[in-house]
């Protein structure tokens, strides 16, 4: 590529001239600084301005765990183990993460069309801001159930660093669906409908509002299939008994889904450039 | 020489007499009819319709009125035809036209009132083989050749044989262009388009239409002797847009004996500072003797410009209703969405200093073209290659009803690229420019549309890129902001190194546009001289499509 020419397109895509290291660090630096700024003004507009924008990210997730508690004391006419509640709360918060994150991908860069139609911002960052607004939110959520875990009995506890290990797990996934249904959604406007859906199955067949003890044992090969099968589990074994949960499926998962996530940024950068005409 | 080019000595006074006349503001019909009478004479012709013979009424009995606008007789004959707001008015009259040979029609026409590029003289009722007359040029549409106009009374003489079109301005030759295609009616027609945001008055004082046995003779071929004199003088003055101008009304011009000035013309532009006008370079070269073209290509293969933006050949192809390509009905069946060529094999440069004016009707494909030099769109056939970092500029990007207009400065900062660092150097110029002092701080939600607007204005022209790319001009706010906020454009625009810019206004690209590109259903019709692609636009405007009549030759080297 001739050195002075600062971008080729042609019906392959675009090329840039290659960047030196020091542009490289600059270029990274400053991606890194617009991505905070979209999250301060997005976490800024989408929740400190609002009236009941904090106290609705607090209590949204303990209302949706006493819907799940209750349908469960009727289903399983109280034959519940104890802590229920809780078990149900830790994993509505940590789930909710997910499936808002994943539900609200579809629309991600059609709420950025007129960005997305008149520049070439980085669609990379605005994945990223959206996913780090997304885990804002989370924190919120998740500092209120630390609060409340406190009040039931278990407070923090050195153990809470193991979290790390099934967030990750978890944030690898969340990183490949998003990308992935971000990507798909732009070029078809109403997919978010059924990842709602698809979402909402999941769920269900995750350990969230009952024990993975609850399974019949012929299916649990299947079962553990699920990342959420581990996953839950591993929140609570760390939040509730303080120990350290089976390393090798959350490793095993952070890997998969990593790789995932690569496969799908790569086809997002792939397809940046047909948004034009869908979004 | 040519002898075309030569004065023919038959009788130059009538040329210089009607002149005079014309210059000297005289409409009386008598002084004129004299110099008319001569020319009959002269050219052994025969007086087919005359306001100056017959007297005041006798020519309009014989006219047919159409249309909502209206016509009159003005004192001292001649008549005034009106278009108000939207309305047309037309005046035709059957039998003025003689179809066996070739015609000759002489108008005096008052370009004080207002015409705008509104008035179509033809002699055989095809409108794309007109005379459109404006208060500043006349265009005969088939070539989209176009004839610069200073006086305000104008004589005009348009002369159509079978194979030729000749126009003459008091007097003098403008303009001589091969045609191909017989009279095909006996009418002459007059249209005056009415368009929305103006009332249209022409005020023609005489019209005299002729049937001529041979060639026409008797008016002066140029103002200054010959047109070799002419093209001296343009050369000289430096100016290569009105040189390639003056080419393009010229078919047969002997350029032998101007070669030498030309060449130091070409070498000229390329001394120039802001801009190169490659199409012009490629337009004289193109005329002049191969082997002088070749040797001044060989001489400057080294020493050319390197364009900021070079698009080459560029098809750009989107589907007719992208929302069902993904359609499972018709996934399942393999079925190709339907796609159109929203851009067709377009070509242009853009050099430093240049401003590229790109024009045409709504969904001529500009905007596209834009996204897709930016690298929003993609291309399917071609390559845009880019020397300098673009940008497109762009109101309101981002902007969040929640934040404040501080807030939102930054972040539409960012979404336009800049890093936080150069938001925060540029934070005080934009606020400043805005006028909006402690408002600044308030939700952007409670801000008046006025307020809105010269925020949104004030961040999207505080930036300096190297190419600056325009979707129409920006403007906002009351009209005291308006002036400040045109102002401020025409700042932006001179500090860049490149513009290019999508726009509707005539004005800009004539007065403020080195070059420009005319596209019409996606295609390329005219890449060089904003008269020229004015002059088309226009008649797209005005009477649909045309053919296509110019073509991009590759940039020089």
């Amino acid at each position: 590529m001739d050195k002075s020419l600062y971008k080729k397109i042609t019906p392959q895509g675009s090329t840039y001239a290659p960047l030196t290291w020091e542009e490289s660090k600059r270029t990274l630096a400053s991606e890194w600084s617009k991505i905070r700024l979209i999250v301060q003004s997005e976490m800024k507009s989408k929740v400190f301005e609002k009236a009941l924008g904090v106290f609705f990210l607090a209590i949204e997730p303990i209302f949706m765990a006493f819907v799940y508690f209750f349908l469960t004391q009727i289903l399983m006419r109280g034959n519940l183990p104890s802590g229920q509640f809780l078990n149900i709360y830790i994993a509505v918060v940590f789930w909710r993460w997910l499936a808002k994150t994943v539900d609200g991908s579809p629309v991600t860069f059609a709420s950025y069309s007129s960005v997305l139609k008149q520049t070439n911002f980085s669609v990379f960052s605005l994945i990223l801001a959206y996913i780090g607004v997304e885990f804002a939110m989370f924190l919120v959520a998740l500092m209120v159930l630390f609060l409340f875990a406190t009040m039931m009995g278990y407070p923090p506890h050195p153990s809470y660093v193991y979290l790390v290990f099934p967030m990750m797990a978890q944030l690898s996934i969340m990183m490949f669906l998003t990308v992935l249904f971000a990507t798909a959604g732009a070029f078809v406007r109403d997919l978010a409908g059924g990842v709602n859906v698809i979402t909402g199955i999941w769920f269900y067949l995750s350990p969230g509002i009952y024990p993975v003890e609850r399974i019949p044992e012929q299916y649990l090969t299947y079962y553990y299939l699920n990342p959420f099968a581990h996953i839950l589990p591993a929140y609570r074994a760390i939040i509730l008994r303080h120990e350290l949960p089976p390393l090798w499926p959350l490793i095993l998962i952070t890997v998969i889904g990593l790789l995932c996530s690569l496969g799908a940024l790569k086809l997002l950068g792939r397809a940046r450039r047909h948004f034009f005409s869908f979004i | 020489m040519n002898d075309t080019n030569t004065n023919q000595g038959g009788a130059p006074a009538m040329g210089v007499r009607i002149r005079e006349l014309a210059l000297g503001g005289q409409t009386d019909r008598a002084l004129y009819n004299a110099q008319l009478e001569r020319l009959l004479k002269v050219n052994n012709a025969r007086r087919t319709l005359s306001t100056y013979e017959d007297g005041d009424q006798h020519w309009l009995d014989r006219a047919d009125v159409e249309g909502d606008g209206s016509a009159s007789l003005i004192d001292r004959g001649g008549f005034h035809m009106v278009a108000m707001s939207r309305e047309t008015v037309k005046l035709s009259w059957q039998g003025a036209v003689d179809q066996s040979g070739s015609v000759a029609m002489h108008m005096l026409i008052d370009l004080s009132s207002n015409i705008d590029h509104n008035l179509y003289i033809s002699l055989d009722g095809d409108k794309q083989r007109s005379l459109r007359v404006s208060n500043k040029s006349l265009t005969w549409v088939e070539t989209a050749s176009v004839v610069h106009l200073e006086d305000r009374l104008v004589f005009i003489t348009l002369v159509r044989s079978p194979t030729r079109v000749s126009i003459y301005v008091n007097g003098s030759l403008k303009l001589r262009k091969k045609i191909d295609g017989e009279l095909k009616s006996d009418r002459l027609e007059l249209n005056l388009l009415g368009h929305e945001s103006a009332d249209l008055g022409a005020l023609i004082h005489g019209l005299d239409v002729w049937s001529l046995e041979g060639e026409f003779t008797g008016l002066e071929h140029a103002a200054s002797g010959t047109l070799q004199d002419e093209l001296n003088n343009i050369i000289e003055s430096g100016d290569l847009t009105e040189v390639c101008d003056f080419l393009a009304t010229f078919d047969d011009i002997d350029l032998a004996p101007v070669s030498d000035k030309l060449v130091g013309l070409l070498d000229n532009s390329l001394k120039v500072i802001k801009g190169f006008p490659d199409w012009g370079v490629d337009q004289i070269l193109s005329a002049l003797p191969e082997e002088t073209s070749a040797a001044w290509r060989k001489r400057h293969a080294d020493d050319l410009p390197v364009p900021s933006v070079k698009v080459e050949n560029v098809t750009i192809r989107l589907f007719k209703n992208p929302a069902k390509k993904w359609a499972p009905q018709n996934l399942i069946r393999f079925r190709k969405a339907p796609t159109f060529d929203a851009v067709s094999r377009v070509s242009f440069n853009v050099y430093p200093g240049d401003i590229l004016g790109i024009i045409g009707a709504n969904g001529a494909g500009k905007s596209t073209l834009l996204k897709a030099i930016n690298g929003l769109v993609p291309i399917q056939e071609g390559a845009i290659s880019l020397y300098a970092k673009p940008l497109l500029l762009s109101p309101g990007l981002g902007i969040r009803d929640e934040l404040s207009g501080s807030e939102n400065i930054r972040l539409a900062c960012c979404f336009m690229g800049m890093s936080t660092k150069e938001a925060d150097a540029l934070y005080p110029s934009i606020v400043e420019f805005s006028e909006l002092g402690e408002f600044i701080n308030q939700p952007y939600k409670f801000y008046s549309d006025g307020m809105k607007s010269r925020l949104v204005f004030s961040i999207a022209t505080a930036v300096a890129p190297d190419i600056i790319m325009l979707d129409e001009l920006l403007n906002a706010g009351d009209i005291g902001f308006q002036q400040k906020a045109a102002r401020r454009m025409e700042e932006t625009i001179d500090r860049a190194k490149a513009v290019i810019i999508v726009t509707h206004s005539v004005p800009f690209v004539l007065n403020r546009c080195n070059k420009a590109l005319l596209l019409h259903h996606g295609r390329q019709m005219v890449y060089g001289s904003p008269h020229a692609a004015v002059a088309r636009y226009l008649d797209i405007l005005r009477i649909g499509d045309l053919k296509k009549t110019t073509e991009f030759i590759a940039a020089t080297g």
